[in-house]
């Protein structure tokens, strides 16, 4: 057990944020759990509104001025055994710039917009590196920034380093984002919908590309996507949200072949799976993900669910344990459980 | 799968689609981006055609040129009227406009293509007043009929697209595309903006309404998983141009293009059962400005050969086990000959 604790390097404990907009609350968040270890892939899949940015967000408290954590924790467990409580740092204070790309990187969903059009990408990648590693000499920031371009298979990096934004493809520029997250060694490497933007042999090359340094630096990756096949591709912890709940998380085999929540349930089947012809059977979900100012009162997957239960309507379900390292938010999970995949 | 049986409601012949690249003071042009690059296929009556590739293949415009929705530069598009086929590339203006209650678009994004200013009424009472109904209690029946064959109801005509969620719109834009009583719809990604558990209404929706109102489709998507549910036959485009085009069974049994079981092998699949193995792909899409000499994907394939840097190949169609099979590949061609699988004449004279 200790061995596994060790692992752990960023733990998020009964997360709650909440946005004010108009006079209004949307709990974006509403107790949100989860360990991110190292040297593994933690992928949270939901759809979208359902909170996976936001958690990745708060984590490097990028989140938006109208808004706060209001309860939970969260907490970074740096190499030499010191723990430091990300959610009590000061938004742009020292500590939490220091953790920011140093410890904790993030590759955005759109490198266009993540991107500075008017700098060249090699001053993008430098910047990093003047941040976090200063005291350099200039051309030894370049020659850094150079190999971080060619780690990533960009071809002719030390002309590369010299072009702005728009002079790459999609890919390439999503591949210099993560050279850019990748400078500094992070311990963790947030990547909020990193292919969705680009085509599939292209993310296919940068799935590639995060799982060598998966190994090679022993890095934890968080993954957040919206697609079941990148989370059966790359994932080995899954968690699923569904408005501002985990509810259920746990290994990616468990997760696709015993589902214990009936939205991962209803969500598997809804998807068409590559190669298994016209002849399988999709099950849209019934009913719309429910407006996040007028929510269900009990629990939020409720009003479409199959399994519901006069109780379903009155409570959130807690984490029930269905075996160890995998839990679900589901009164009736025996019965979901029961009736196979 | 006796293709020979089945009608023929649109003949695409040796299609080409340039856009000029405008340069300098002058405007002078410069050179073309070959969106679509001489493409022929047929489309059978009552079939779905999916139409894959990755983004600037020329899918979407391949799809628009179908409509003379952009200027076609050369080829011919014969589309099988009551009088037989006319090319829809020389048709005089008004009756293109007739050609057009025959075959609609749904478009990819359901945010953009409805008009926020107008409601639901009125965006659909449009096209209906185009095609002759003038008495508006009429259209107001109608418009209902169509709201209730999308499966929304019937009051909802009252509303405006702020209202709706992003499936809603996308079925309105459908129930819009129904109106005139098309017989083929081209759908371009349009289901790509939608998340997932919304997907499958729409899917299981356009699957329903084909069988209602014996339609044909022509479902363009980047999406494999998506075109494997949906789609008869499956054309497979790479840089404007078709590498395989079969039956959707056949191309997931039998791959035979280089680039087709790459693209095959790059999709994640969303099953831990499956776990197989990837043929990694180098490099990006060239630019369709600027075409690799000989065969376009040469400079990415794994199986290049001296032949494919310098010699273009052709769409040629093979017959497996019956079923037709159209490949455009120096190496599939030489395989097939050594097997001695029947091949026809090509279709690009």
């Amino acid at each position: 057990m200790s061995e596994s604790q060790n692992n752990v390097v960023l733990s998020v404990k009964d997360l709650h944020v909440y946005f004010y907009t108009n006079q209004r609350c949307n709990k974006v968040l509403r107790g949100v759990s989860f360990d991110v270890k190292r040297g593994r892939t933690l992928c949270i899949v939901g759809e979208s509104g359902c909170g996976k940015s936001v958690t990745a967000n708060s984590i490097l408290r990028l989140l938006p001025e109208l808004s706060r954590i209001e309860e939970g924790s969260i907490t970074y467990y740096k190499e030499d055994g010191t723990e430091i409580r990300l959610d009590q740092l000061e938004k742009n204070g020292k500590e939490m710039r220091a953790i920011r790309g140093q410890d904790i990187a993030i590759i955005f969903q759109d490198p266009m917009t993540a991107l500075n059009p008017v700098f060249t990408v090699g001053y993008q990648i430098e910047e990093m590196l003047r941040q976090h590693k200063p005291g350099l000499s200039k051309e030894q920031y370049k020659k850094e920034a150079i190999e971080d371009l060619a780690d990533m298979g960009i071809p002719a990096p030390d002309i590369r380093y010299g072009e702005y934004p728009h002079q790459f493809s999609g890919g390439m520029r999503q591949r210099s984002m993560i050279a850019m997250g990748m400078s500094c060694d992070p311990k963790i490497l947030l990547a909020d919908e990193p292919t969705t933007a680009l085509d599939v042999t292209i993310s296919a090359q940068i799935f590639d590309l995060m799982n060598d340094l998966k190994r090679e630096h022993d890095t934890a990756i968080m993954m957040i996507t919206h697609n079941m096949g990148v989370v059966a591709e790359m994932a080995d912890e899954v968690a699923v949200m569904y408005m501002g709940n985990i509810v259920e998380y746990g290994p990616v085999e468990d997760i696709f072949t015993n589902p214990a929540h009936p939205y991962t349930k209803a969500l598997l089947r809804s998807i068409p799976v590559l190669g298994k012809g016209k002849n399988q059977q999709l099950e849209p979900i019934r009913g719309s993900t429910p407006d996040p100012f007028n929510r269900p009162k009990g629990c939020q997957f409720c009003p479409r669910c199959d399994y519901a239960c006069p109780r379903c309507e009155e409570e959130m379900p807690g984490e029930e344990w269905v075996k160890e390292g995998h839990y679900t938010r589901c009164f009736n999970y025996r019965e979901v459980m029961a009736d196979g995949k | 799968m006796a293709n020979n049986e089945k009608e023929i409601l649109l003949k695409v012949r040796g299609a080409k689609t340039y856009f000029a690249i405008k340069k300098g003071l002058m405007k002078r042009t410069v050179g073309y981006v070959k969106a679509v690059d001489d493409i022929s296929l047929d489309v059978y009556r009552g079939e779905t055609l999916g139409l894959v590739g990755e983004s600037g293949c020329g899918k979407t415009t391949l799809g628009k040129s179908i409509l003379q929705l952009v200027p076609v530069t050369e080829g011919s598009m014969e589309y099988k009227f009551e009088d037989g086929f006319k090319d829809l590339r020389k048709l005089p203006r008004k009756e293109l406009d007739n050609a057009r209650q025959k075959i609609q678009i749904v478009f990819q994004d359901p945010y953009s293509s409805l008009n926020p200013a107008f409601t639901i009424f009125g965006s659909l009472e449009d096209p209906l007043i185009k095609f002759g109904m003038k008495d508006k209690q009429e259209r107001i029946k109608k418009i209902g009929d169509l709201l209730e064959s999308v499966n929304l109801p019937r009051d909802y005509m009252t509303r405006y697209p702020n209202e709706f969620s992003g499936g809603q719109r996308q079925r309105i834009g459908i129930a819009r595309a129904l109106s005139v009583g098309p017989e083929l719809i081209i759908c371009d990604e349009a289901v790509s903006a939608l998340d997932v558990s919304i997907q499958a209404q729409v899917l299981r929706l356009l699957n329903q309404l084909k069988e209602e109102y014996k339609l044909t489709y022509i479902f363009i998507t980047h999406d494999l998983s998506v075109v494997e549910y949906l789609a008869d036959r499956i054309a497979v485009m790479y840089l404007g141009r078709i590498v395989e085009l079969t039956t959707s069974e056949e191309l997931f049994a039998n791959t035979l293009h280089p680039y087709t079981k790459a693209l095959l092998s790059a999709i994640p699949v969303a099953d831990v059962a499956q776990k197989k193995h990837r043929i990694p792909l180098q490099g990006d899409v060239p630019s369709p400005a600027n075409p690799p000499s000989g065969c376009t994907f040469h400079p990415r394939c794994p199986e290049c050969q001296e032949r494919c840097k310098n010699e273009r190949p052709v769409l040629e169609e093979y017959v497996i086990d019956g079923v037709s099979h159209f490949v455009s590949c120096h190496k599939v061609k030489e395989m097939m000959e050594a097997k001695g699988a029947v091949k026809k004449e090509s279709v690009s004279e």
